[in-house]
This record gives C-alpha cells, structure tokens and sequence, in this order.
C-alpha cells in the first residue's frame, strides 16, 4: 500500500517500524511541504532562509516524532515545530542585524521589495508589505488564520495562547493591514 | 459656570473645546463597524469571518506572489533525508555499536545461556494449574487491633516527646531554674544552711582583721609625731595604774 495514501495514524505507526521508518518520513514530507513551506516563507520572506528554516524543522521532526504523544494532530504539531523554528531564526537574524548595523537588507520589507517581481501597486504586494508591519506573533496569527484557515482551537495548541487571544489579535492585525493598504 | 463662580475657579472664564481630532466619518460607520465585529466573533468559518472584518482583504488573492524555484517540491524529501543521514551524528544502533566497538557487535548474536527443552511452553500450563492459597490479612481481627495499638503507641510517645522538649529547662534559657532543679533539689538543706554559717563566719573575721589592720595604720598615722620618749612614759604609768586598780579591787572583794 502506498504511504502517501495512509493516515496520520497509520503514517506513525509506520514511522515506528524501523524497516518502512524513511519511507514514512518522506509520506510525510511529501503530505506537509507545501504548507510548512509557506508557513515559513510567508514569516521570512526570502526562498533560501525559507528552505533552511524548513530542513532544520525536519529534523526536528525525525528526531522528535518517535515521542510524539498524539494528544494533538500531526499536523497541530509540525505547524508548533515550524514556528518555533521561524521564531528562533528570526530571533537570530535580528541579533545579527544589530551587529551590522549598515546591513540593511536585513530587514523583511526590504527583502520584500528585493523581490524580481515585486509590484508595489499591485495589492497583493501591499498585502505582504503591510503583513510585515505587525510584530511577529501577530503575523503569525494573522498568517495562520488568514491563510491556513486554521480553527482558533487549533491555533491555540499551535502557539500556546487562549482562543480568545488570537481572536482579539487576529482582528486588530486585520484593521492594521487594511489601514496600511489604504494609506499606501 | 455657576458652580465654578461660586468656586472662585478661573475656569469660569474657559470655553469648552475639544481639543482632540476624531478621523472624518468615524461615528457614521462605528455602529457598523462594532456590529460586523461581533458578527466575526461569532462565526467559526474564517472565510465569513474575513468578510465581516474586512471586506478589501477578503477581496484580494490569497495567491502567493513569491517565486519558487522549479522542482523544489519534488527533491525536497530526498533533500533532507540526504542531510540527515550524512549528518556526523547521524547513526543506526548497529552502525554505533560498530563504530565503538568491533568485537561487542560480533558477540551482539551470540546468547550464552542455555534453556531447558520445553521451558516455555510448560511455564505457561504450571503457571494455570497452580493453586495459591489466599489468605486474607486484612479480615484477621487481632492484626486490625496489634496495628492499631502500635500506631496509637506512636503517636502518644511523640507527642510525650514533644511536651518535655518544649518543657525542658536549659541553663540557658532559665539558669536560676536550672541551678535550682539540678543543684539545689540535690543537696540537703542542713549542709546548705551550714555552708552560708560558714561562709558568714569566714566573712566576719575577715571584716575584723580587715579593721584591725585599719586601725593599726590609723594609730601609726596618728602618733607619727609624738616623739618615743613620751609614747614609753605613757605606756608606763599606764602599767601603774593598772596594778593600781588590781591592789583596789582584789580589797574591795
């Protein structure tokens, strides 16, 4: 039977078993890449950072899915790993950008407008503009929502806060994004 | 006004104005604004959601304009199984056993120990026909009654223990108690009473040899002026009035 077709559960059953442990892994990179990616690409902008911040998240995934207690779903879990990652490279970017401080293509506006096809009258461009202007865990709440549709049960074991929270967070980032839209 | 005349308050003089600016049009859409928000919060679907919180967002393509470079999807498994396999740490349990050590991975399948022929299969079947015997300790009354005893017995030797801790006198806490229960109450009270007679007594003739001496120095201090010759005349008619007086009394008897 083709893995791509199995559960979650069966995926980590099959993940379990030593001998279809890499052909499980690759079912669920192949099920989850798409949506990791943008997760991570939509938060760091730039395709390479996107790409390492995604391997490092899926090494974290086969060193840590063994433990993985399925009190959530798989991919409740992956989306927690990828941002936790995202956060920490972030993080990292930011101490780096304070050290060289002529570096201002560090900066994820900057990188936005780098971009080849960037478009500043276009509004989906102005959408991606205006989303880097919030701080970073209203950017992934409104990114996780936005986007992924996620439910806000889900989000909260995604990033640990109450329902009500994201709730309230979600619809200030939405107000900020179109006042940035309209102004810009 | 009034009231701030008759404070004596020179605001009576200000005219109210609102110095704040509100954005234009901002009270002809709040009603709505506040109604479509909580429309929002009520709703579970993120798509309606979005149209009651912003209908410019939910108008706009969620198509990501990025650029993702042709075939990345495709190698990205292979990719990354690549790095994790020739990550340095990296390593199945065989090939780490190997890597230490040789010789512990070539015994890894070598069991020394033997088992009896039909071991197993008879372990199960003894282990169903075994009867144990039952015996219940908690329906043994007098076990009920021995625990309860000794614990009953715990509790009363603590609590003994605690009552003469917290009664116990130190010399340190209370040294005139202390002196009294473990010296005084210990000696007889004939022998207490003897010893301060003695020691008045010692007292006493040490105050009179102490004045005797005092008054020594005072008589010296006194006659260092009068020559001998008259200390000696005086000392002899005094010899002579003495015997005078013996003669006189010893006839008056």
């Amino acid at each position: 039977m083709a893995l791509t077709t199995l559960s979650d559960s069966e995926l980590l059953v099959e993940f379990r078993n030593p001998v279809t442990k890499e052909r499980a892994f690759t079912s669920i990179i192949k099920k989850y890449q798409e949506k990791l990616y943008w997760h991570l690409r939509r938060m760091v902008v730039d395709h390479d950072d996107a790409n390492d911040v995604l391997q490092n998240v899926m090494i974290r995934v086969w060193n840590g899915l063994e433990n993985f207690r399925e009190d959530s779903q798989l991919y409740t879990w992956l989306y927690r790993v990828a941002t936790n990652e995202c956060l920490t490279f972030l993080e990292q970017q930011k101490k780096r950008a304070s050290v060289s401080l002529s570096d201002v293509e560090s900066g994820l506006e900057n990188k936005i407008k780098a971009d080849r096809d960037f478009d500043g009258n276009k509004l989906e461009w102005k959408l991606q503009l205006g989303i880097q202007q919030l701080p970073e865990k209203q950017r992934i709440v409104f990114q996780l929502r936005y986007y992924d549709e996620m439910p806000y049960e889900e989000m909260s074991r995604v990033l640990e806060t109450s329902e009500g929270a994201l709730k309230a967070s979600y619809h200030h980032a939405v107000k900020k994004i179109e006042d940035y839209i309209k102004n810009h | 006004m009034n009231e701030l005349a008759d404070l004596g308050s020179d605001l009576k003089d200000h005219n109210p104005q609102n110095i704040y600016a509100v954005p234009a049009s901002y009270f002809e859409g709040l009603a709505d604004q506040i109604l479509n928000r909580i429309k929002a919060l009520e709703t579970t679907d993120a798509k309606e959601e979005l149209t009651y919180l912003s209908p410019l967002l939910s108008n706009i393509s969620k198509e990501m304009p990025y650029a993702v470079p042709a075939g990345f999807f495709q190698n990205l498994s292979d990719e990354v199984l690549k790095n994790i396999s020739g990550h340095e740490d990296y390593q199945t349990s065989k090939e780490e056993i190997g890597s230490l050590s040789p010789l512990l991975s070539s015994l890894k399948n070598k069991n020394p120990y033997s088992v009896p022929a039909g071991y197993f299969e008879a372990l199960g079947s003894k282990a169903e026909k075994k009867e144990t015997k039952v015996i219940s300790i908690t329906r043994r009354r007098w076990y009920r009654l021995a625990v309860a005893a000794v614990v009953i017995g715990i509790l009363v030797i603590t609590g003994l223990l605690f009552i003469n801790r917290n009664n116990k006198v130190t010399i340190a806490k209370n040294p005139g108690k202390w002196i009294e229960k473990n010296v005084v109450d210990k000696v007889n009270k004939d022998k207490i009473d003897e010893f301060v007679t003695l020691a008045n007594d010692d007292n006493n003739e040490k105050v009179d040899d102490q004045s005797e001496a005092a008054k020594k120095a005072e008589i010296k201090e006194l006659m260092k002026d009068v020559p001998e010759k008259e200390i000696e005349a005086f000392l002899n008619d005094a010899v002579a009035l003495e015997s005078n007086t013996d003669i006189d009394g010893s006839m008056n008897e």
